[in-house]
């Protein structure tokens, strides 16, 4: 899951460093990515992970680092 | 951020401490446009019907109204100083040269935690970019014994 997360964050999250880089807990604001960038990351996961980031989801804090997506999309894909 | 002036009550007769919050946003136009790849599901997720109606022109959608519309929300956010907002409780109201805000949820609830009333939102967009900047004027801060450094 991380490396599809990390693959999504280097298309749309346009950081000023490698992903390759970011520790899983890294935040992801402080390396360059803009809170609209994580909008277009968030839209883009849902589309490979065929999720729905409820509203509660929809805010800065869960797109803040690989980890914290990575905990938003196990909770929507439990029990599949 | 928050900033602290005089501000002359009962007619100038003394003075008073005033807080201000403010928070500002810039947003690249590309980075909307970016966004409607992912068709109307952007649109439906991050703004209201009411902003989407007034984000047209000729019934067109203008990526720096809407642009300036999610600067706002931005902006707003840095205001309340919480990342744990959604972006939906925060809307923006009215024809961009006159916009208001409306706060929701626990954007309001943020809001009436830190004491916060009044708030101004200004709106432009030139060159490709899009900036929003909200003041919040703090009700009383001497009462909440409350000094929040910027």
């Amino acid at each position: 899951m991380d490396d599809e997360i990390r693959s999504i964050l280097k298309e749309h999250g346009r950081l000023s460093v490698e992903v390759a880089s970011l520790g899983v807990d890294a935040d992801l604001y402080r390396a360059g990515m803009t809170s609209h960038a994580s909008v277009n990351v968030m839209l883009a996961l849902e589309g490979k992970f065929d999720v729905e980031f409820p509203d509660r989801m929809l805010r800065r804090s869960v797109f803040e680092s690989i980890v914290s997506i990575r905990s938003a999309l196990q909770e929507l894909t439990a029990g599949r | 951020v928050e900033a602290w002036q005089l501000a002359h009550r009962d007619g100038g007769a003394h003075t008073a401490p005033l807080g201000l919050r403010l928070g500002v946003d810039l947003v690249e136009i590309s980075q909307m446009a970016d966004s409607q790849r992912f068709g109307d599901r952007f649109l439906d997720r991050f703004f209201t019907a009411g902003e989407v109606a007034a984000c047209r022109y000729h019934g067109k959608l203008s990526l720096r109204r809407l642009g300036a519309c999610f600067a706002a929300k931005e902006a707003t956010l840095k205001l309340l100083d919480s990342g744990g907002i959604a972006w939906s409780c925060i809307e923006v109201v009215g024809h961009a040269s006159c916009p208001t805000l409306r706060l929701w949820r626990e954007a309001k609830q943020r809001a009436e935690e830190l004491g916060l009333v009044s708030f101004k939102l200004s709106l432009s967009y030139q060159s490709g970019l899009a900036v929003a900047l909200v003041v919040a004027q703090v009700a009383d801060p001497n009462a909440r014994g409350e000094h929040l450094d910027g």
